[in-house]
């Protein structure tokens, strides 16, 4: 029951702290879910993040499977209620007395402050994950054929992840 | 209320039956693989259905790209809410989450039972370095898109330090480099 609280907790706080998008918080999680409680290991983490990409929905539902491998489906229900009520109750109030507020002055400020911020944590993200993802060549060599197929704009994130499941099962990993 | 007929799609703004707004999200919510659902909103319900005016949506986005959490389903919810009220946000982010949910828990056992396999293991591996790709991919992407001020690339800079090298906290950055960079970005301080 405490993992349950545990998880649920933790996940409501991920969410919180949670803006601009799974990229820009993706370090935080990693911190959290490795670093903090331990439930993961480096590898687990990002294969988990990985197949979270996979899913149809939010791209941050890759919180249910960290939940379930801590404590089972109980585990996954309270890490995937902590992900996505308390942001969404905040939302459904937020949303009743924002109108037209995109015009004020502070809010254009906040708007703004927020994406070099954003971009930092994205940068660091890429660093901390990167040191932890990439081990020998033929990873170094996926990873940077997945940034031009990205950066290239002709194939979708989910289809370049396909692609590289595959090339895992047909190249044998160590040379 | 003829306004839910098919012939004669509602006028934005007017208040749109809470299970039709819950059905309409679940099926993005379905069929949508790989990201970018915010588009596949705006097409549903201000293009096609005109359930929202695109200035309704424009202030969704913004909202949710300020606000903490899963944007796409807090834009679910905020469309919804403004669509029809609160059973129409509930059932909206619901029906943007539930199916991915079921997905991932179906995957689940599956993940732990197999993970140590071989040729599991090898596709993981490969799936996770390609991973690391996309996140760098999406950093450039942020770099060069964002027309970055200087002081931008400052903060940028040390909240990767911050982050990146020192490992503090995300609330300890927020908290400091945040209302910073909100402050060397008011509006009258850019133009």
């Amino acid at each position: 029951m405490n993992e349950l609280i545990n998880l649920f907790l933790t996940f409501a706080k991920l969410g919180l702290l949670a803006f601009g998008g799974l990229q820009v918080v993706l370090g935080e999680f990693q911190r959290e879910v490795v670093d903090v409680h331990g439930w993961l290991t480096n590898s687990e983490f990002l294969e988990v993040y990985a197949l979270g990409q996979l899913s149809p929905g939010p791209n941050m539902l890759f919180s249910i499977l960290i939940g379930f491998k801590v404590a089972g489906l109980p585990g996954a229900i309270a890490a995937g209620l902590g992900m996505f009520v308390p942001t969404t109750v905040l939302i459904i109030v937020a949303a009743s007395f924002w109108h037209r507020l995109s015009d004020n002055y502070w809010v254009q400020a906040i708007q703004r402050g927020l994406v070099p911020v954003a971009l930092g944590l994205m940068f660091a993200a890429a660093y901390t994950i990167g040191r932890i993802g990439i081990h020998d060549a033929r990873g170094l060599i996926i990873a940077g054929a997945g940034v031009a197929l990205i950066l290239s704009k002709r194939v979708s994130p989910f289809v370049i992840i396909l692609l590289a499941a595959l090339v895992g099962l047909v190249l044998p990993w160590d040379a | 209320m003829q306004s839910t007929e098919q012939t004669a799609p509602p006028e934005a703004g007017q208040r749109v039956p809470a299970l039709q707004v819950g059905l309409t999200f679940l099926k993005i919510g379905m069929t949508a693989f790989g990201g970018g659902l915010s588009a596949h909103f705006y097409h549903s319900v201000v293009e096609s259905k005109r359930w929202v005016d695109p200035r309704t949506f424009l202030e969704g986005m913004v909202l949710t790209q300020i606000a903490p959490g899963s944007n796409v389903t807090s834009l679910a919810a905020f469309l919804g809410m403004r669509m029809s009220g609160l059973g129409g946000a509930i059932l909206a982010a619901f029906g943007v989450v539930v199916p991915g949910a079921l997905f991932m828990i179906a995957i689940s056992p599956f993940y732990l039972a197999f993970q140590d396999l071989p040729e599991v293991n090898r596709i993981l591996r490969s799936i996770a370095s390609v991973a690391v790709g996309l996140l760098v991919a999406i950093a450039i992407q942020a770099a060069r898109d964002g027309n970055h001020t200087r002081a931008g690339w400052g903060i940028a800079i040390a909240t990767a330090i911050a982050f990146g090298v020192f490992r503090l906290p995300l609330w300890l950055i927020l908290l400091t480099i945040g209302p910073v960079s909100v402050w060397l970005h008011r509006p009258s301080a850019i133009k």
